[in-house]
């Protein structure tokens, strides 16, 4: 089928082209030294002091929750068995 | 292309060792700064997101396993995840800064209008991309601008390479009709 094969060259064609148009445009960009060499001291430096990460609230009131509905439910559960 | 012994390094650096960290750190932190400015589009965002990406990396890299999965490609698939973030965030898909594009093209810096010229198609093929999809953002940066194959780039996305060679071609396809748009 040399027509599809003629169009698809075509396509290949566009699209190598408007690649290349796009390439163009393109510089590589360098961070500032400064940044690079003060970033990598942060990372690989421990730190004089340690501040712990709060526990978080969601999942605080999450375990209350669920200890007060486990309490409510024995006491629920204890009161059924004396009940009968 | 790194000159030092990748797998060794990582293995050390997976084990806590801050100077393997730091090698890893120094062969990678200019394609990864390079990758994030061209999807933020100004140095301060892409200093803040770049570190944000190597702090991540430090705080995960025990659950990192190689299968298969280039350590360079384990970054950028943070970077892309935590740009898609901010992008979400901030709202500026749509956002090019005017002021922070340093990398204006000095090729033809005795013809200022030519440079001109130049600079203005390059602002304007950033705006068309900036209104991508987030993933077709990651994939033309990867192509265009870190000049990735489209093997490499399958395995950082984890899709076949035939995938990404059609969304490829799609994406450009699509830049084009809106650079069309907006000279009509």
């Amino acid at each position: 089928m040399p027509a599809i094969k003629k169009k698809q060259a075509q396509f290949d064609v566009e699209i190598d082209d408007l690649e290349e148009k796009f390439k163009s445009h393109f510089n590589s960009v360098k961070p500032d030294p400064k940044f690079v060499d003060h970033l990598q001291y942060r990372l690989t430096v421990e730190p004089d002091v340690i501040i712990d990460k709060p526990p978080r609230p969601l999942l605080i009131m999450l375990i209350i929750g669920a200890g007060l509905f486990t309490g409510a439910l024995a006491i629920w559960i204890i009161h059924k068995i004396r009940e009968s | 292309m790194v000159d030092f012994d990748e797998k060794q390094v990582l293995e050390k650096a997976i084990q806590g060792d801050a100077d393997s960290f730091s090698i890893l750190y120094d062969a990678y932190i200019g394609r990864i700064y390079n990758y994030v400015y061209y999807r933020t589009g100004n140095t301060h965002d892409a200093e803040d997101l770049t570190a944000r990406v190597f702090y991540r990396a430090l705080n995960h890299i025990h659950t990192y396993r190689h299968m298969g999965v280039p350590f360079l490609a384990w970054l950028y698939r943070i970077a892309h995840n935590l740009v898609a973030n901010w992008h979400r965030d901030m709202n500026r898909r749509k956002e090019v800064p005017l002021e922070d594009h340093t990398t204006f093209s000095t090729q033809h810096i005795d013809q200022p209008e030519t440079m001109l010229i130049e600079n203005q198609e390059k602002e304007k093929l950033m705006r068309a991309i900036k209104k991508l999809p987030s993933d077709r953002q990651h994939l033309i940066v990867l192509k265009l601008v870190e000049g990735l194959s489209n093997a490499e780039i399958a395995v950082i996305v984890g899709r076949s390479e035939g995938a990404i060679k059609s969304l490829y071609h799609r994406t450009l396809l699509a830049i084009r009709q809106e650079l069309e748009q907006g000279e009509k």
